[in-house]
């Protein structure tokens, strides 16, 4: 296959940052995108050019290292996949491919397709845990969970916190990574002690790092390689208003 | 109120806020609309109810002072939240496809300040008489039977003679329909935004409350467009 | 000789005594000593935090944008515990004893015994920090079971348990973040340990992002750094996992222990060309319906639903009738080899083999296939283009984990005092081949329950100088770091980190792979000199050395490969038994099965460093076997 890509070149944060268009004639529809990648990096090596740089490691879809805008939607054209399980063969021969980091304030480019995703670190520093002491912890079947609330708390811990629902959003909102972290602990009887606090904190710490707010398009939903729904951005919604109109914090 | 204050500064607060603030507009706009499609029933009709509403005296001006406070909140808040919208995100992308959002949800400050702009020329236009003096001065001469039998003449304003006179103009027509499509629009996404926004989101029934903005936005507007389109067209008023 | 240090007494006991008798320090003093804990995995997450918890100032490192980005996050199958919650007669002497019979008796007993007692707290640990494991509708802790045991104790979250333990770890993590207890450095990656009197006193790292080389001193160093599967280049690993922490550590002279056991998952997705980056692991659960085979025609090139029943071999159901399909790991993956170098291999490589679902899906139905496997197929079908409902799927082993590490005591300490090494990067716990499910337990196991106690003893029981890292020997490992960096960067030569690390992998996977002999390994180690020579001479590195840097960071990764893999030769080349992961054709049965020599080999072997290329020095540390009776491997 032949594929032409633009992608978006920055050598530092400083650096204003440009397109820079490369040509690539030996790319092999079973290749994944980041493998292509690769073969592109090699071929600049080659001629003596700086590779570009992007994040990746477990290549399995799991670590949430990955990730960029492939023309114009976070991980690429395929719902549920993050971009390392993304493959060539779902482009053609002789496509044109645009690559760009995810843009968000609150993600400042480090160079080419790597960002800074520390803001989420922060936020899940500022109340995303269960306050639990080593070696204080009761048995672990002494306090029965309902298998659908089992179910439902998974469903929102699916998340690998790669940002794309940052990338998708017209507005750089961080709700649904936020909600889901917040649901994943306050829906299970172990979180009820914090919930108040947790949901206070880590909103506020949301707003400090300069994410948007949600307009409920739900494009981070459609975006989110775990496909994790939207119904987390609404209960933290009322778990916020519990907690601030009602709640002590 | 310090807490109060932090609440509202918080995006998930103040979103919370704009939900609030936009189901009371669409209270007012029921009641509104509901008001309005007198105006098919006739001349007296809607001129007895104009009539009455201002009977209702402070109870009127509460309900007014309301309106507008959530007016002005819901402006001022989301005016605050689109400009932190647009800083957090300063580098935009060279392409930019969006999956699933509708275009009404994309646009709702677009849609929500011509809105406004509507509204300003709206109250002008047929509640402060700005903006056609002598179609608001018009009157209607009432004959009122009282209980003895005897004729009382009094006249009051003539709300049904003014919209008829203002509708009659296809710039005036025109510009309701644009700016009521536009508030369509705007209604579209926000009623169904308003519940996901108060935390009211299950699969059970997902399907309906997220059907139920374009629907009842639907409903609405063409409630209120069929008045100006009505009049231009000599259904009524002719 | 070398000492483990491990209690007297009972095995059920020894932890319990040890416990008791240990020093400890006091609480006021515990925020006076600085831990350096890099590595931000299962073992490091759980290890700073816990200890951070204690009191202790705590810095920890990982060269991810976050720590939750560790490579533990990608473990599948689930976490076992000795809870005994099925009622299915599993106690903590059953886990101890399949662990270590799992790990064909080249583990040490005591490390062993501890894991399954500590395994419960483990489970108690996560669920109250809200890790979702699965649960019956009564509300109570699922569990399934796992290869290696007759009971079910393996307690899992779906598909992705490693990642929702990990998480859990990284929650805890988080939150003494926040409170101030830990300060975290993220992109930040170890290249050197500093040894300050023959103490482990501090590390140099290169701050991935500026580039910058900067010391740290402390009281003690917790390696939970991962193992070295990457030295195959192809493997179920991350891309960044590496060697060079527990490697520059031996450097310093930490012993490291069994370089040579490595594991090969036998159920990954084969290589499909010279491009591949990664291999693909598919949950072993799937050899419970699929069957294995190859046509019995060498070189048969027709389509896999082409070749009639009677012309296919199903050699896992012949060679070992009472395990078929479910035949240990090791076994299994060489009995692939087998096939392949035989000529019967499938796909374009003919590296491959099937995994056949044509007769379970004929026996229960398509609808019940997908239920349980759905995800698996799904995932296949993505990777491969291939519909595993309609052609059976091409599975190929692939390095995976590797059981070999630093050398570690019973207090999880190296040779060098302060140097601790806890969960994959040390030795200790599954002997010559890892049991499914165990290397979570293990990471959690050192992280939150033995370091909090045996490092205390440490710190308790020496005399720490107060070290600054304007000490000469932190301003030596500095220099060390920047020479290094500067001479990749300036070489200027043709061919990338990744084409050497590529070739190494190949080189390390054609004579120190599935399979190993006494003229593949000679040749093998006479090939890695070459080849790093080639490296030091040929490399390519551009980019900045004050900047982000990737190329950089590979390199100095695969110059620690280069170096390691001859480590690992060395090692395989001396232990002339088979054993578990490590499989000496020279030493099998008739049968082709492995065979172990417990006269000569019932020993951890421990190698000291003598220099780049010469010959690494042996020490022994005997296995001494007295709650479980060695035994031969049988599973015909």
């Amino acid at each position: 296959m032949k594929i032409t890509l633009r992608v978006w070149r920055q050598e530092s944060p400083k650096d204003p940052g440009r397109f820079e268009t490369y040509e690539s004639n030996n790319v092999n529809p079973h290749m994944s995108f980041l493998e292509m990648l690769d073969v592109v990096n090699e071929d600049l090596i080659a001629q003596k050019k700086r590779p570009i740089s992007f994040d990746h490691d477990c290549r399995e879809g799991i670590c949430g290292m990955c990730g960029m805008v492939i023309n114009g939607v976070p991980h690429g054209p395929d719902r549920g996949t993050t971009t390392c399980q993304l493959h060539m063969r779902r482009f053609s021969d002789g496509d044109t491919i645009t690559i760009e980091p995810w843009r968000a304030k609150a993600f400042p480019v480090v160079q080419d397709l790597v960002v800074d995703r520390s803001a989420f670190d922060r936020i899940v520093q500022a109340g995303g845990f269960i306050s639990v002491r080593t070696g204080s912890a009761p048995d672990a079947n002494a306090i029965p969970v309902p298998k659908d609330i089992a179910d439902e708390a998974m469903e929102a811990a699916e998340c690998i916190g790669c940002g794309a629902c940052v990338a998708a959003c017209k507005n750089a909102s961080a709700s649904l990574f936020v909600s889901a972290k917040i649901w994943h602990l306050s829906s299970l009887p172990q979180g009820q002690a914090e919930k108040d606090r947790r949901v206070s904190s880590m909103v506020a710490q949301m707003d400090e790092e300069g994410f948007g707010s949600c307009t409920n398009t739900y494009e981070c939903e459609a975006a989110c390689p775990k496909e994790i729904s939207v119904r987390f951005i609404a209960r933290m919604n009322k778990e916020y208003r519990r907690a601030k109109l009602l709640g002590r914090s | 109120m310090n807490w109060f204050s932090a609440f509202l500064r918080s995006t998930v607060g103040a979103k919370l806020a704009v939900a609030v603030t936009g189901i009371l507009m669409f209270l007012f706009l029921i009641m509104h609309l509901s008001g309005n499609l007198l105006v098919f029933a006739g001349q007296d009709a809607i001129n007895t109810y104009s009539q009455n509403l201002r009977r209702l005296g402070p109870l009127l001006w509460i309900a007014r002072v309301g309106l507008l406070v959530s007016v002005i909140a819901h402006v001022i808040l989301t005016i605050r939240l689109t400009r932190q919208n647009a800083a957090a995100r300063q580098v935009r992308y060279a392409i930019h496809k969006p999956q699933v959002s509708s275009l009404a949800s994309r646009a709702m400050i677009v849609s929500g300040l011509i809105v406004m702009v509507f509204i300003f020329f709206h109250l002008a236009h047929l509640t402060f008489g700005v903006v056609f003096p002598d179609h608001f001065a018009l009157r209607e001469t009432v004959t009122n039977l009282g209980q003895t039998g005897s004729a009382a003449v009094a006249d009051r304003q003539d709300v049904y003679g003014m919209m008829v006179a203002g509708f009659k103009n296809p710039m005036v027509a025109g510009f309701y329909v644009l700016a009521l499509v536009l508030l369509g629009m705007h209604l579209a996404h926000g009623i169904s935004s308003v519940f996901q926004t108060l935390g009211v989101n299950h699969p059970k029934y997902n399907g309906v409350l997220r059907k139920s903005g374009p629907a009842l936005a639907t409903v609405i507007i063409l409630g209120f467009i069929s008045i100006p389109l009505a009049i231009l067209f000599g259904a009524v008023g002719a | 000789m070398l000492d483990s240090k491990v209690p007297s007494g009972p095995i059920e006991t020894k932890w319990e005594y040890h416990k008791g008798h240990i020093k400890l320090v006091n609480p006021a003093n515990k925020r006076k000593f600085t831990i350096l804990v890099v590595g931000s995995g299962l073992a490091g997450s759980s290890a700073a935090a816990t200890l951070a918890e204690l009191g202790y100032n705590v810095k920890c490192f990982c060269f991810q944008d976050s720590p939750r980005r560790a490579h533990s996050i990608a473990a599948q199958g689930g976490i076992n515990a000795a809870k005994n919650y099925q009622n299915d007669g599993d106690s903590v002497f059953r886990l101890f004893y399949d662990t270590v019979k799992g790990g064909d008796f080249r583990s040490r007993e005591a490390n062993v015994h501890r894991l399954s007692e500590v395994s419960v707290n483990i489970i108690d640990q996560c669920v109250a920090q809200g890790v979702p494991f699965a649960r019956e509708y009564g509300g109570m802790l699922d569990n399934r079971s796992f290869g290696g045991a007759q009971v079910s104790r393996t307690f899992y979250a779906r598909g992705q348990t490693g990642q929702q333990l990990l998480l859990g770890a990284y929650s805890a993590l988080s939150r003494m973040i926040g409170a101030g207890a830990i300060k975290m450095f993220p992109r930040t990656e170890m290249l050197d340990l500093v040894v300050v009197g023959g103490k482990a006193r501090g590390i140099v790292v290169r701050d991935l992002v500026s580039g910058k080389v900067e010391s740290h001193a402390g009281d003690a160093v917790l390696l939970c750094t991962g193992g070295y599967g990457n030295v195959f280049y192809l493997s179920t690993n991350a891309k960044g996992c590496n060697v060079t922490a527990t490697y520059r550590a031996y450097k310093k002279g930490a012993y490291f222990a069994n370089p040579c056991y490595t594991q090969f998952h036998p159920t990954c997705i084969p290589i499909s060309g010279d491009y591949q980056s990664k291999l693909t692991l598919m949950s072993e659960s799937l050899r419970n319906d699929g069957r294995v085979w190859v046509s019995k025609k060498k070189g048969d090139r027709r389509l896999p639903n082409e070749i009639p029943e009677e012309e296919r071999d199903y050699y896992l159901e012949r060679k070992y009738p009472s395990f078929g399909n479910l035949a240990p790991r090791d076994i299994s993956s060489r009995s692939a080899k087998e096939a392949c170098d035989d000529g019967r291999g499938v796909g374009e490589s003919g590296r491959g083999v099937y995994l056949d679902f044509r007769d379970a899906i004929k026996r229960l139905g398509k609808p019940k296939i997908a239920e349980k496997y759905g995800n698996l197929f799904h995932m296949y079908h993505k990777i491969t283009g291939e519909d595993p409902y309609e052609t059976p799927m091409r599975i190929y082993p692939a390095s995976h984990y590797t059981m070999g590490g630093l050398w570690v005591d019973y207090n999880l300490m190296s040779n060098l005092p302060g140097l601790h090494v806890l969960g994959e990067a040390n030795f200790s716990d599954h002997g010559a081949n890892r049991l499914g499910a165990s290397a979570l337990m293990q990471g959690l196991a050192d992280g939150y329950f033995v370091i909090p106690y045996t490092l205390g003893h440490y710190l308790a029981s020496t005399t720490l100088e107060p070290v600054s890292t304007d000490h000469k020997a932190f301003k030596e490992a500095e220099a060390g770091v920047h020479q290094t960096v500067n001479t990749l960067l300036s070489i200027g030569g043709r061919r990338s980190p990744d084409s050497f690390h590529r070739e190494l992998g190949q080189i390390m996977w054609d004579y120190c792979g599935l399979a190993r002999n006494d003229a593949g390994l000679r040749k093998a180690l006479q090939l890695i000199p070459k080849l790093r020579d080639e490296f030091w001479q040929d490399l390519c590195v551009l980019g900045e050395r004050e900047n982000l840097n990737v190329s950089l960071e590979k390199a100095g990764r695969v110059a620690d490969f280069l170096e390691f893999a001859e480590l690992m030769c060395h090692d395989a080349l001396a232990r002339t038994e088979s054993c578990g992961g490590h499989f000496r054709e020279e030493s099998q049965t008739d049968a082709g099965e492995a065979q172990r020599d417990d006269e000569n080999f019932c020993h951890v072997s421990a190698w000291e460093f003598r220099g780049v290329g010469s010959a690494p020095t042996l020490h022994k540390e005997p296995l001494v076997f007295e709650n479980v009776q060695l035994a031969t491997r049988s599973y015909k």
